[in-house]
C-alpha cells in the first residue's frame, strides 16, 4: 500500500548548530525539544555561539470547565496548551515562519470527591508537554519535507501572545 | 539713517565714461563703490543719471549688488539682489533678483523689494510684482541669527 | 494597561483634515516654540521693523511645531502681536483648528481664535466652539463641543459651556457638560475629565449598566488610578437596587524580579439573602438545614497572584483565594462559569529549575465556596509539600532520574466525621531508562522502582479501625514503550500530502501488592483517555500503585499538507489488552477484569486556516456500548467571527444500579455557540447550552452589537443556571461603549468571552490566559480589565 520505513530526518545544514530558545530560559518544553533534536543528530549549543534559532515564542496554559453538572456545577474540564513557536536561521532568515500549535487533553472532575484532580491536573501537563514538543518537531519536520522552505504562504496572522512571566511560570507544576 | 542723506556721496570706480549732458547716464564698471554716511553700496557697474550736475537716480547691475546701512537704531540693515535701483531723490531703493535683506531682528526675501530709506517701509511682492515673499524673525533673546 | 480602542470603522478622513504642504509635527509645545525663529511667507509683504507688517495672500506663518495659515496677517515685530483674517489655519503639535479669523501674540505664545472647529492630533477626539484661547500648552474652549465621532455621524457629543484642554498633561475637562447620544442628552455632568492623548490617565471608565432579576438596577462605574507607571489600581464601586452598595478593587504592581495583582470585594449588608431566606435556610426538598444563618453582613471576596523570580533559576508565586461564604460565588457571578467551581484553592510556593532538575517546596489549601457540597468534599490540605524531580541523559542511550515526593496532608473537616484524617506520606520513585531510536522506531525500555512510606495519625487506628499506622509499599515497575514510523505520498482531491503509520505498543508490568489499608490523601482513578493507553498508574497519586500486565496497542495516522506542512488529519486509535485481573481498587471500584479495555479513537481534523474539528470515542467491548463520545468544532467567520458547536456523552463507568440515584449516563449535552458578523456595524452574538441527559437548557445568550466608529452598543439577554436549584436566571446587559472617553479603553465583553470560546478573536487560542489550577474566582464581578 505504499508505505515505507520514514527516511532519515532530513536535518539540512542552515538548521545546526541550533539554540532553543523561550521566553522563560529553564522551560522544561525547550529542554524537551532540545534533547529530542540532540538525539536526532542535531547539535544543539545550551549556552552563546552562532546558530540557527527554534524560538519558543510563547507558551500559554488555560484550564477551563466545558461541561456542567444539572446544578451548575462544572464536571469536565479542559486542560489546553498553545505554544507560538518559529525557526531562524543564524543569519535570521525564517525558515519556518511564526505559527501557533494548540493541544487540549479533558479530564473529569468529580464534584462531590474532587480528590485526586490536582494529581491528574499535572499528569495531563507533563503529558501535554512532551506531546507539544513532537507536535513542534514534527512541524519542523514537515516544513523541511515540503522542501520549499522560504516561500510560505502566510499564515492568517496569529495574535501575539506576550509571555506573562507571572502567568507561565505559575502555569509550570513541580513534579 | 536718516542723516545719511544729508552727507556727501561719493563714488569709485574701476573705469567711467563720463557724459556731459543729462541724456546719457554716466556708466561705471570694473566694480562701482557708493557711499554716503553708513550707506553703502557695491556692485560690478553702475549708471548714474545726472541733472544739472547732481546725481538724481543710479541703476546698478552685475554680480550681487550689496547694499548695507546703519539704522536709527543703531541696528546693522544690509541687503544682496541682482540689481539695485536708487531714487535718491525720493530715497526709494528697488532691488529686484533673488533679493535677500538681513536686518538684526530677521531677513526677508523675495523677487522684488521695495525700500524706502525715508519711512524704513520694506515692500515685496504683489502689486510691486515678483514671486513669493519669505521673511525669517528671529526670537526675542537669541540675538545674532 | 489599557486596551487599544478599534478605529478600524472610521473614516479616514479626519475631521480637520490635515493642510497640504504641512507634515503634522510630532514632538513640540510651547516652551521649545518660543526659542525658535519664525517664518513668515506670502505673496507680498509691505512694512517696517518697528510698525506693523502687512503680508497677503496665501500667508504662511511657522515657528517649531506652529504653523499658521491665512489670507491677511498684520504682525507687529516689536510687539509680537498679530491679527490673521480669512481662512484661518492653525496646527501645533497638540491640536489642529480652521476658523475665520484669529489673534494672539506670538511672544507670550498666546492666541484667540473664534467660531472654530479642532481636532486633537494624538487622538481622534474633534469638535467645534464659539472661542478658543490658547496659551502655551492649555486651551480653554467656550460654547464647545468634543466628541470621536466623524462629524457627520455624531452619534454621541459632549456639549460644554467650557472644556479645557491642557495638552502637557495630556487631559481634558469639560465643564457643566452634558453628554448627548444621537439627538438625545443622556447626562448632565458637572465635571467630565477626558483624555487627549494615549497616555494612561487617573479617571473614570465609562460604567457597565446591566439589570437582572436578582440584582435589580446594577450600576458598576469603574475608576482607573495611574499610581506610578509600575504600579496602578482599579476601584469598582456598585450599586445594585435590589441589594445594596458593594466596593471592589484591583492593585496591580510590576517590578525588575515579577509582578501581582490583589484583587478584592467588600459589601456591607446584602439585602439579597433576606429578600430570599428559604434559598439559604432550606435544602432542595425545603427541611431546613441544621445551624443555616443567613450571610448578609460583610460579604467578600479577596484574591492574590504573584509572582517573584529571585534569580533565573529560583521563583516564589503565590495565588491565594478567600471567599466570605459558600453562597458568595454563586450570589455574585454573572456568569455560567462563575457559579460553576465549588472550591476556592490558595497555594503558594518556592520553586527552581534547572536543565536536568525542577524542585519546589509548597503548600495548598481549600475553602468551600458551594453550599450543596461539605468540607469533606473538599481535597486534603498539602501543607507542606516537598516535591523534586531530576531526569539526566547519559550517553546517547540511556536516562536516569527520581521523582520524590514529601507531603503533609491535613483535611479541611478533620473534626467533623470519621473517614478524612492527616497523615503524612514519602514517595521515592528511581528509575533507569534507554532510549533506543532511529529515524523510523524507537523502543523506549524503562525500569522504576517505588517507594512509598505513608505516617498516619492514630485516629485511623481509633476511629477508622485501620491496624497498620506507617504501612509503606514497595515494587518494581516495568515498561517498554515501542514505536515505528512509516511514511507515504498520497494525493487527496488533487491536494499532496504525506501520510504518516505510526503503530506503537507499550507493555507494563507491576506486581500485586495490597493497599486496601492505605488511606487515600491525593489519590483517584484517572479519567479514561488516549494518555491512560501509556501510563505506568492508573491512579492520580502514590495512595494506589496499580498491579499490571497489560499491553496497549496503538496506532496514529497523519496527513501533512506538502504545501505548508500543517497537519490536516491525525486520528488515533488504541485499546488496552490485560492479560490479568487488576486487582488494586479504590472504594466504590469494579476491578479491571481480564480482556480488553475500551477502544479509544481521538481525531483532530483542521482542513483550513478556518476549521478545527476534534473527536473523541470509546466503545466499551465489555458493555458493548460507548463510554464517552464527544465532537467539538470550531469555524472562523471572516476576521472578526466564530462559531463553536459541541456535543459531549459520557457514561457514568462508575454506575451501580443497587446505588439510588446512581446515573448511567455522566453527561450528554450540546453546546453552540457563535459571534457572527452581519455587516461592519452590526453582529450577533448567541449561545445555546442544552442538557440532554436533564431536558433543559443550562445556558442561553442572544445578544447584538452595533459598533460604529466612535459607538458600540451591546445588548445582550442571557438565561443561565444561577444557582444549586438549577433555577435560572435572566439577565438583560446593555452596555453603551463611547469609544475613546473612557480614560483607559474598557474591554466589557469580559463575560462573553468565557461563554463563547474564542469570542475574542486574539484570545481565540485560549481562555484568557489562567494558571494550571483551576480558576480562583472565575467569573465574580470584579474581574479586572488589565
Amino acid at each position: 500500500c505504499g508505505f515505507h520505513l520514514r527516511d532519515q530526518i532530513t536535518v539540512p545544514m542552515q538548521v545546526s548548530p541550533l539554540h532553543v530558545v523561550s521566553a522563560d530560559r529553564y522551560s522544561p518544553l525547550a529542554e524537551t525539544i532540545a534533547q529530542a533534536l540532540e538525539r536526532g543528530g542535531v547539535t544543539v549549543i545550551r549556552e552563546g555561539g552562532e546558530g540557527a534559532v527554534l524560538d519558543i515564542v510563547a507558551e500559554q496554559w488555560g484550564d477551563t470547565p466545558i461541561s456542567v453538572d444539572a446544578l451548575g456545577r462544572s464536571q469536565e474540564f479542559s486542560l489546553r496548551y498553545a505554544v507560538i513557536f518559529e525557526l531562524r536561521d543564524a543569519a535570521g532568515t525564517v525558515l519556518v515562519p511564526r505559527q501557533t500549535i494548540e493541544l487540549a487533553r479533558d479530564y473529569v472532575q468529580n464534584p462531590t470527591n474532587a480528590i485526586g484532580t490536582e494529581g491528574e491536573r499535572e499528569t495531563l501537563s507533563r503529558e501535554l508537554r512532551r506531546e507539544m514538543a513532537f507536535s513542534v518537531l514534527r512541524r519542523v519536520d514537515a516544513v523541511f519535507k515540503s522542501g520549499d522552505v522560504q516561500q510560505q504562504n502566510p499564515p492568517i496572522p496569529q495574535p501575539a501572545i506576550t509571555p506573562n512571566p507571572a502567568d507561565e511560570a505559575a502555569g509550570n507544576p513541580g513534579g | 539713517r536718516t542723516s545719511d542723506r544729508r552727507q556727501a556721496i561719493d563714488i569709485e570706480s574701476g573705469s567711467a565714461v563720463y557724459s556731459t549732458d543729462d541724456s546719457r547716464p554716466t556708466v561705471l564698471a570694473g566694480g562701482v563703490t557708493i557711499t554716503q554716511g553708513t550707506l553703502r553700496i557695491t556692485s560690478s557697474t553702475a549708471e548714474i543719471t545726472m541733472r544739472n550736475g547732481e546725481a538724481v537716480r543710479a541703476v546698478l547691475r552685475g554680480g550681487p549688488v550689496r547694499m548695507s546701512q546703519q539704522l536709527d537704531d543703531g541696528t546693522p540693515m544690509n541687503s544682496v539682489s541682482s540689481t539695485a535701483d536708487y531714487d535718491m531723490q525720493a530715497d526709494v531703493v528697488v532691488l529686484a533678483g533673488n533679493v535677500s535683506v538681513q536686518q538684526s531682528r530677521g531677513s526677508l526675501n523675495g523677487e522684488r523689494v521695495t525700500y524706502n530709506m525715508r519711512s524704513g517701509q520694506v515692500a515685496s511682492g504683489g502689486a510691486a510684482g515678483g514671486g513669493r515673499v519669505k521673511m525669517r524673525i528671529l526670537p526675542k533673546n537669541s540675538g545674532t541669527p | 494597561a489599557e486596551d487599544e480602542e478599534d478605529w478600524s470603522l472610521c473614516p479616514l478622513q479626519d475631521a480637520v483634515p490635515a493642510f497640504e504642504g504641512v507634515t503634522t509635527p510630532t514632538a513640540g509645545n510651547s516652551q521649545t516654540r518660543v526659542q525658535q525663529p519664525t517664518d513668515i511667507e506670502g505673496d507680498a509683504l509691505e512694512g517696517s521693523e518697528d510698525a506693523d507688517t502687512l503680508v497677503q495672500g496665501n500667508v504662511q506663518l511657522r515657528r517649531g511645531d506652529q504653523f499658521l495659515g491665512t489670507d491677511r496677517l498684520v504682525y507687529n515685530q516689536t510687539t509680537g502681536q498679530y491679527r490673521a483674517d480669512g481662512s484661518v489655519r492653525y496646527q501645533d503639535s497638540g491640536m489642529r483648528i480652521v476658523a475665520d479669523s484669529a489673534e494672539g501674540n506670538q511672544d507670550t505664545d498666546s492666541h484667540t481664535i473664534n467660531d472654530l472647529q479642532y481636532q486633537l492630533v494624538r487622538r481622534r477626539g474633534n469638535g467645534g466652539a464659539d472661542r478658543i484661547s490658547l496659551n502655551d500648552d492649555r486651551g480653554a474652549l467656550y460654547g464647545a463641543t468634543y466628541s470621536t465621532c466623524d462629524p457627520d455621524q455624531r452619534a454621541w457629543e459632549l456639549r460644554a459651556r467650557e472644556i479645557d484642554i491642557d495638552l502637557a498633561k495630556g487631559r481634558g475637562v469639560a465643564r457643566n457638560a452634558t453628554l448627548r447620544v444621537g439627538k438625545v442628552p443622556v447626562l448632565y455632568v458637572p465635571y467630565f475629565p477626558f483624555p487627549t492623548d494615549d497616555r494612561r490617565q487617573t479617571g473614570l471608565l465609562y460604567p457597565s449598566i446591566s439589570s437582572s432579576s436578582r440584582n435589580g438596577f446594577d450600576w458598576k462605574q469603574p475608576i482607573y488610578l495611574n499610581l506610578a507607571p509600575n504600579y496602578d489600581a482599579t476601584l469598582y464601586p456598585r450599586f445594585m437596587s435590589k441589594r445594596g452598595v458593594q466596593l471592589g478593587g484591583e492593585f496591580r504592581w510590576l517590578y525588575g524580579q515579577g509582578s501581582g495583582t490583589v484583587s478584592g470585594a467588600w459589601m456591607p449588608k446584602d439585602d439579597l439573602p433576606g429578600n430570599r431566606p428559604e434559598r439559604y435556610l432550606q435544602d432542595f426538598n425545603g427541611n431546613p438545614i441544621p445551624g443555616a444563618t443567613l450571610p448578609e453582613d460583610n460579604r467578600g471576596q479577596f484574591g492574590l497572584t504573584a509572582i517573584h523570580n529571585f534569580d533565573s533559576t529560583y521563583y516564589a508565586s503565590a495565588n491565594l483565594g478567600w471567599v466570605s461564604d459558600t453562597h458568595y460565588l454563586e450570589d455574585f457571578s454573572n456568569s455560567l462559569y462563575g457559579v460553576s467551581s465549588y472550591f476556592v484553592q490558595s497555594d503558594v510556593g518556592v520553586f527552581g529549575r534547572g536543565q536536568y532538575w525542577n524542585a519546589g517546596i509548597a503548600a495548598n489549601h481549600y475553602q468551600l465556596a458551594d453550599y450543596t457540597l461539605s468540607d469533606a468534599n473538599l481535597p486534603y490540605d498539602r501543607l507542606p509539600r516537598v516535591f523534586g524531580h531530576w531526569a539526566q541523559p547519559f550517553g546517547r542511550w540511556f536516562e536516569a532520574g527520581v521523582d520524590g515526593e514529601l507531603v503533609r496532608f491535613r483535611h479541611a473537616s478533620y473534626a467533623g466525621q470519621n473517614t478524612l484524617f492527616d497523615g503524612s506520606r514519602l514517595d521515592v520513585k528511581p528509575y533507569v531508562a534507554a532510549n533506543f531510536d532511529g529515524a523510523s522506531w524507537f523502543v523506549h525500555p524503562k525500569l522504576a522502582w517505588r517507594y512509598s512510606q505513608w505516617e498516619l495519625d492514630n485516629d485511623w487506628q481509633s476511629r477508622a479501625g485501620l491496624t497498620e499506622l506507617s504501612p509503606s509499599r514497595s515494587l518494581p515497575i516495568t515498561s517498554v514503550d515501542a514505536g515505528m514510523y512509516f511514511d507515504r505520498n498520497t494525493t487527496v482531491r488533487g491536494e499532496r500530502y504525506l501520510q504518516t503509520f505510526e503503530p506503537r505498543l507499550f507493555y507494563l508490568r507491576v506486581p500485586y501488592r495490597d493497599q486496601s489499608g492505605i488511606p487515600l490523601f491525593d489519590t483517584a482513578p484517572m479519567t479514561f483517555s488516549w494518555g491512560q493507553l501509556f501510563r505506568d498508574n492508573r491512579y492520580t497519586g502514590p495512595d494506589r500503585q496499580t498491579d499490571a500486565n497489560q499491553l496497549t496497542i496503538a496506532a496514529t495516522t497523519r496527513f501533512i499538507s506538502e504545501a505548508d506542512g500543517r497537519e490536516k488529519l491525525a486520528v488515533s486509535l488504541g485499546q488496552i489488552r490485560y492479560f490479568e485481573d487488576s486487582r488494586v481498587i479504590t472504594p466504590g471500584e469494579s476491578r479491571v477484569a481480564e480482556g480488553k479495555s475500551a477502544w479509544i479513537v481521538d481525531a483532530t481534523f483542521a482542513p483550513s486556516d478556518r476549521w478545527l474539528i476534534n473527536g473523541a470515542y470509546q466503545w466499551d467491548p465489555k458493555i458493548r456500548g460507548q463510554d464517552l463520545a464527544s465532537l467539538r468544532a470550531r469555524y472562523l467567520v471572516g476576521d472578526r467571527g466564530i462559531v463553536n458547536f459541541g456535543y459531549r456523552y459520557r457514561r457514568n463507568i462508575n454506575f451501580n444500579p443497587a446505588v439510588p440515584g446512581s446515573e448511567p449516563d455522566l453527561i450528554k449535552q450540546a453546546d453552540i455557540s457563535f459571534l457572527y458578523p452581519i455587516t461592519e456595524n452590526w453582529s450577533v452574538v448567541g449561545r445555546y447550552y442544552y442538557s440532554l441527559l436533564d431536558k433543559k437548557p443550562l445556558e442561553q445568550i442572544a445578544g447584538v452589537q452595533w459598533e460604529s466608529c466612535c459607538l458600540a452598543v451591546r445588548a445582550v439577554a442571557r438565561r443561565y443556571l444561577r444557582d444549586r436549584s438549577g433555577e435560572l436566571n435572566d439577565a438583560l446587559q446593555l452596555e453603551v461603549e463611547l469609544k475613546g472617553l473612557g480614560s483607559a479603553g474598557q474591554k466589557t465583553e469580559r463575560v462573553l468571552r468565557r461563554a463563547i470560546l474564542g469570542y475574542d478573536r486574539d484570545d481565540l487560542y485560549l481562555v484568557p490566559p489562567q494558571t494550571v489550577s483551576p480558576p480562583v474566582t472565575s467569573g465574580t464581578p470584579t474581574t479586572s480589565d488589565s
